[in-house]
């Protein structure tokens, strides 16, 4: 078991933007969160990186209540996830290798390491030898990418990735969701927010929909299918 | 366990790297920028450096000069002037006496009568009941044995007792312990001048850098990660402002040099106003990087608990 939500509710001002949500996710497990805008899946996602705390209920992560983990511990807990935001958040003052970097950095890597990891994930996001380049030097497509090389680059263990692909063309949206799924072989557990319907009914995989903050569906395709 | 020490030790010491170097390049990125707050650390830590070097080289200068501890020879009541006179005169040739002079009785009790309440009392005795007296002014040498010489005029037989006077000495080391607490107490408000200026720059460079901060925190970065930088940007403030200020203490000496080379010279000695020294120097460094680092501490600390993201 990776993530439990049990009747997690999260009010803002008087209004729900998520109301009692509850369901479970496997070890090695993608998920869609899908939902139109407005919907709560960034705050679901908030709830998970604790940017935000509950209202009510309770979750779960690889066994361990969040409403446990104090602000002294904020920082462990996050070095285990790779987040991908919806606005990137790259630093600005540093190019690609450095971005990338950032996360081995904070794990204490050897610099031997990370000079290997570092280009292979920007390989991986298609953004290979560009190493050097200053975010700004880059389409919003690529910085979009370099955040996700940067969430993917420490092997984390859960990662949670907010409209990843919004800023890019369909065919590379398809790459970059393969490779989101077959970080299931090292073991990372992945939640994808999305409301890119095309492109959740080609991957097929499990989707948790939701609709003003409830939880209206929850279908996994392959056992629809039989598979 | 052993790996996962190694790699916390090696991300720490990593971090402390990073932050010496991003605190150097953001001081150089932008020095005249600086200057303000540069500025207040080196005056705020020119003026107590002088203030105590000044302090020292009086120090060392009333020592060197102490000489007229004054004795002064009471003679037995009753022994004439001219007894007073006498002795006044074999003391006068001795290399420890620069001067002497002589009291009579009746100066005595003159005085008495102008400085005491019972001049109506006094005015009714009949004898004069004061001693003539010697006032003995000594030079450097009869300073150094004081003691001794005081034993020797006290075994005397004219003279009844020996008062050794260090008033004036104990008057101007009780002024120069009010000025020492005068220049600390100028330096601890000045020291808070710093750390409020110092707090203030980093309280404006956290709030520009407060989207980086909030990632940093999301990829997992520890409140004292996130913290560094800043503190090593204080400290390098507190480093390049007293580097400033001994600059300017060494202008300031050279500029003081010649005055105080005449006043020394008409006092018959050499107090030399030399540097700070290189102790001092690292001492004043040291104090600003202190000085700087405190201030980012406690800045960084309360403006960083507020970058938090949402
Ligand atoms: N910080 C906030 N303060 C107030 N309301 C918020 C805040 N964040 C989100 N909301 C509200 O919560 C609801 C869900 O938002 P969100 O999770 O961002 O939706 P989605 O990501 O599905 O578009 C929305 O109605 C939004 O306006
Ligand atoms: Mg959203």
């Amino acid at each position: 078991m990776s993530i439990r939500f049990e009747l997690v509710s999260k009010r803002y001002e008087g209004r729900d933007a998520l109301a009692d949500i509850s369901f479970l996710v496997d070890s090695g497990e993608f998920v869609f969160v899908t939902g139109h805008s407005g919907a709560g899946k960034s705050t679901l996602l908030k709830l998970l990186a604790l940017i935000e705390r509950p209202t009510s209920g309770i979750i779960e992560v690889f066994g361990e209540r969040l409403s446990k983990i104090s602000r002294r511990q904020l920082a462990r807990y996050r070095r285990q996830l790779g987040l991908v935001f919806q606005d990137h958040r790259l630093l600005l003052d540093r190019n690609a290798f450095d971005n990338v970097a950032l996360p081995l950095r904070l794990d204490g890597y050897p610099e031997t390491a990370i000079l290997r990891r570092v280009p292979a994930a920007l390989a991986q996001v298609g953004l290979g030898g560009r190493e050097s380049s200053m975010p700004a030097q880059l389409s919003t497509g690529e910085q979009q990418r370099l955040g996700i090389a940067r969430a993917v680059v420490c092997t984390p263990r859960l990662l949670l990735a907010d409209e990843p692909t919004g800023n890019l063309d369909p065919q590379l949206a398809v790459e970059i969701m393969e490779l989101f799924v077959s970080l299931k072989t090292q073991g990372t557990t992945v939640i994808v927010a999305s409301h890119d319907l095309p492109l959740i009914q080609k991957i097929r995989r499990r989707t948790i929909v939701l609709e003003h903050g409830r939880q209206i569906d929850d279908f996994r395709p392959e056992n629809a299918h039989g598979s | 366990m052993d790996l996962e020490g190694a790699s916390a030790a090696r991300a720490w010491r990593r971090s402390h790297l990073d932050g010496v170097l991003f605190g150097l390049q953001r001081l150089l990125r932008d020095p005249f920028g600086q200057m303000l707050t540069l500025g207040v650390i080196a005056v705020a830590l020119l003026l107590p450096a002088l203030g105590l070097l000044a302090l020292e080289r009086i120090n060392a200068a009333a020592s060197a000069w102490r000489p007229s501890g004054d004795l002064t020879v009471f003679l037995s009541a009753g022994e004439p002037v001219e007894r007073a006179l006498e002795l006044a005169d074999s003391l006068a040739g001795r290399q420890e006496v620069v001067a002497t002079e002589v009291r009579s009785p009746d100066d005595a009790l003159a005085e008495l009568r102008r400085l005491s309440d019972f001049a109506e009392a006094l005015s009714a005795l009949d004898a004069n009941p004061m001693p003539a007296l010697v006032i003995v002014r000594l030079s450097p040498v009869g300073a150094n044995r004081i003691d001794a010489l005081k034993q020797e005029l006290a075994a005397l037989p004219s003279v009844d007792w020996v008062q050794v006077d260090k008033r004036w000495l104990e008057r101007l080391e009780s002024l120069l312990e009010a000025a020492r607490r005068a220049v600390l107490l100028a330096a601890a408000i000045l020291a808070i001048a710093v750390l409020l200026v110092v707090g203030n720059t980093i309280r404006l460079e956290i709030s520009e850098k407060r989207e980086e901060i909030v990632t940093l925190k999301l990829l997992g970065a520890s409140d004292s990660f996130v913290r560094r930088p800043f503190l090593y940007i204080g400290l390098w403030y507190g480093v390049v402002g007293a580097s400033l200020s001994l600059l300017l203490v060494w202008l300031s000496l050279k500029w003081l040099q010649p005055a105080l080379a005449d006043l020394a010279a008409s006092f018959g000695n050499e107090v030399a106003l030399s540097g700070i020294g290189a102790q001092g120097a690292v001492a004043l460094l040291a104090y600003g990087a202190a000085l700087g680092w405190s201030g980012a501490l406690v800045a960084s600390t309360r403006h960083l608990r507020r970058a938090e993201p949402t």
